[in-house]
């Protein structure tokens, strides 16, 4: 059996990717994920209606717990500020979050070597889908409320902690290696 | 009043104060979410922060343990900055003016 992630190349900076076994069921789930996130905006070509079209897409904390998760207050206990923060930066933060989603689809379509920055952003996707699964199943310190949840959700929340816990291991390895040489402080 | 406003020019520095009044340092707080995995907290905090291992642990397990961790300082603009790109790796953060 290959293994889903691992280190490649001689820098070891690259992840050899293998996703095709799981593609149906992480396509269930980006699906859903994107739609939360909705569409991509148009972006105006002109820079000015571009920027205006950004301040005005600049809503509260969002109700839905899933979306509010996704997309969190930056301030607390300030709503001026907090709305602030979310002009500065819900944009693009979006936009990454539609950018990993996409890159996860293809890289579960097709196997293959990602870069250190394409396997960033599968680990964003990744965690991405378990914020808004484990919102939905309740997922608390103490584990997953059984909440008559469907299966198949909580066996995908796990499939995508194993999944992303796998990542960081690959991740972290290529990180300086055995790191008992961590300088002291 | 008119005479009021005929403000001498040396007001004009003091009355600005509250605005430059600088230095008073803001914090990145991350919170602790049962979602995120610990290995994957420490991580971000390696590679964003490029903290050391065992600092990034350490506040990661502080994040886990207290609830809460204070992961950087610095002025408003660049913990705008740092909560936004921790968003960007899904962790819970939020700025806060350390008093």
């Amino acid at each position: 059996m290959t293994t889903e992630f691992a280190p490649e190349g001689p820098d070891g900076t690259g992840v050899r990717v293998n996703l095709e076994q799981w593609a149906w069921v992480i396509n269930i789930y980006l699906d859903d994920l994107e739609s939360l996130l909705g569409p991509a905006p148009e972006i105006p070509s002109d820079p000015l209606d571009a920027l205006a079209a950004a301040m005005k897409d600049a809503p509260e904390l969002p109700s839905d717990p899933v979306r509010a998760r996704l997309l969190p207050d930056g301030v607390l206990d300030d709503p001026a500020a907090a709305l602030e923060f979310r002009r500065f930066a819900q944009t693009t933060l979006l936009e990454r979050k539609r950018s990993d989603a996409s890159a996860l689809r293809r890289a579960a379509a097709t196997p293959g070597v990602v870069d250190a920055a394409g396997a960033r952003s599968l680990m964003g996707a990744l965690n991405d889908l378990r914020l808004m699964l484990g919102t939905r199943l309740g997922v608390t310190e103490a584990g997953v409320l059984a909440g008559g949840e469907d299966l198949q959700v909580y066996q995908s929340y796990g499939l995508f902690t194993y999944l992303q816990g796998l990542l960081v291991d690959v991740l972290a390895s290529d990180r300086g290696g055995p790191s008992e040489g961590d300088s002291a402080p | 009043m008119d005479g009021v406003s005929i403000a001498p020019t040396e007001l004009e520095r003091p009355e600005t104060d509250a605005l430059t009044a600088p230095d008073v340092p803001w914090v990145t707080v991350v919170w602790n979410d049962p979602v995120n995995l610990m290995t994957y907290v420490a991580f971000v905090f390696q590679e964003y922060f490029g903290y050391d291992r065992k600092k990034a642990e350490k506040l990661m397990l502080q994040v886990h343990e207290e609830g809460r961790s204070a992961v950087s300082n610095g002025s408003r603009e660049e913990m705008e900055r740092d909560v936004a790109a921790l968003h960007g790796y899904g962790l819970w953060a939020t700025m806060q003016q350390d008093r």
